[in-house]
């Protein structure tokens, strides 16, 4: 993945119930921190994952929806705290601190 | 802790401990009861014991046993042990905060409604704090309590959230989704999964209560107060007493509870909004309990204890909830008593009529 993207992270659930709905651009970050996002987007294979995997939900968990669009494709993936992929973990954690509401 | 014959670790199987039960000496036969106890409770989750008959009188007092792990800020489970039942205060807020209210939570159900640990058979209760970096949350995950930091790691002036801990209703909270899941099943979407968190609410604020010796009406119900920091705009996260008005916040948005089931929010969204509309129910019991007065664990609590324990099943929506609790409310007052007639207003003020439609 070459090209400029864009990432939406969507975070509902948990204890509080309080959703996090963040949209990333990545002709607003700098270089680096593109790179970055664009390799673990790569190492992912995130256009190949399935749409969703939600385990039984258990409570007060969070799930996870992130959409990417780049290069003219656009995908969606949807995960319970329990259920995200080993290589997606990366990326959750990162946009995770990424669109943490600070003041 | 280790067992008389150490069945965690050997293959001591039930069907020969129940012949210890059956045939053995006195002595025998304690040590057998013991061991199968400790072994239910060490593994922290349901022992099929109500399939071994007890042929002896079980003469040990039903007791709590904590345990606090320290997650070291991972996401691995359980972590290292902090503080086992009976230590002293380690010092760390969220390790005897969570140790504490571990304890409160037990006293609840065990002084009140006779039940010993989330299974009724003595369950360890276990807990893991400093969960993850900067996790903003806390959960039960089928076996432990899991609680993060919120924002601690953060300097002050950015912090929106305390550490879990730090509410004893969110522990209350937790513990409780361990008793549905013994329990009724609740399953965690759409009015079931309300009503799953809603029953945590209730129970997660009856323990906040009872500690505090507060009555219905002295009692803030307020569900985790003392969560956000001084940079948010709110009191709490949820209200029980006017759901939507816990917070309004500039970053975190409002609280979309409804509190009556013309703002019920149909979503796909937290399970089908299972922590939006919750607020129906909530209020129900916080209304049902103030119309009887008193201590809300006293009356109202009995009601949906019993409901929780005995009636309610993994599909039951608000309206089967209400049906039950106002039957329940007949049973243990009488018909048309006081009791029954709060119930059935503090359902019928948010919207739902018991009875037949």
């Amino acid at each position: 993945m070459s090209n400029a993207f864009i990432i939406r992270f969507e975070r509902s659930g948990g204890f509080t119930g309080i959703a996090v709905d963040k949209t990333i651009n990545s002709l607003e970050m700098k270089q680096e921190e593109t790179e970055m996002l664009r390799m673990m987007i790569d190492h992912s294979d995130f256009f190949t994952l399935p749409y969703k995997e939600i385990a039984k939900p258990h409570p007060d968990r969070f799930t996870y929806k992130i959409t990417v669009e780049t290069e003219g494709k656009k995908h969606t993936v949807q995960f319970s705290q329990t259920s995200v992929p080993e290589s997606l973990k990366d990326l959750i954690r990162y946009l995770i601190e990424k669109t943490r509401s600070r003041i | 802790m280790t067992a008389p014959c150490n069945c965690i670790f050997c293959i001591t199987p039930p069907h020969m401990i129940e012949k210890i039960l059956e045939q053995g000496t006195p002595k025998q036969k304690e040590r057998a009861l013991k061991a199968l106890t400790i072994s239910a409770q060490f593994r922290g989750r349901r022992q099929s014991l109500a399939n071994i008959s007890f042929p002896v009188h079980r003469t040990l007092q039903p007791v709590k046993h904590r345990l606090v792990y320290h997650g070291e800020f991972t996401e691995n489970l359980p972590g290292n042990l902090a503080r086992k039942e009976e230590e002293d205060p380690t010092g760390d807020a969220a390790t005897d905060e969570a140790y504490d209210g571990a304890g409160h939570t037990w006293d609840l159900y065990y002084d009140i409604f006779g039940r010993n640990s989330l299974d009724d058979k003595g369950m360890h209760l276990v807990s893991t704090v400093h969960y993850g970096q900067g996790y903003d949350n806390a959960f039960w995950d089928g076996e432990q309590m899991v609680y993060g930091d919120g924002d601690e790691d953060l300097p002050e002036a950015e912090r929106l959230f305390r550490r879990f801990t730090i509410a004893i209703d969110i522990i209350g909270h937790e513990l409780t989704h361990g008793i549905t899941q013994f329990e009724a099943k609740l399953a965690y979407y759409g009015q079931s999964g309300a009503l799953n968190e809603s029953f945590s609410d209730v129970f997660g604020s009856l323990v906040k209560q009872r500690m505090l010796n507060q009555t219905a009406a002295q009692a803030d119900w307020l569900i985790g107060q003392g969560l956000f920091t001084a940079n948010v705009s709110g009191q709490a996260i949820r209200s029980m007493k006017e759901p939507g008005t816990a917070y309004d916040d500039p970053l975190l948005g409002k609280d979309p509870q409804p509190g009556h089931m013309s703002g019920y929010v149909n979503t796909t969204s937290d399970n089908g909004g299972v922590h939006i509309n919750s607020g129906i129910p909530s209020r129900a019991f916080y209304i049902c309990a103030s119309e009887i007065g008193g201590y809300a664990w006293e009356k109202a609590g009995k009601i949906w204890y019993i409901a929780l324990r005995d009636r309610l099943k993994a599909g039951s929506d608000f309206k089967e909830a209400a049906d039950i609790t106002f039957q329940i409310a007949g049973e243990e007052y009488g018909t048309g008593s006081a009791e029954q007639n709060a119930t059935k207003k503090g359902w019928a003020d948010v919207g739902i009529t018991v009875g037949p439609v």
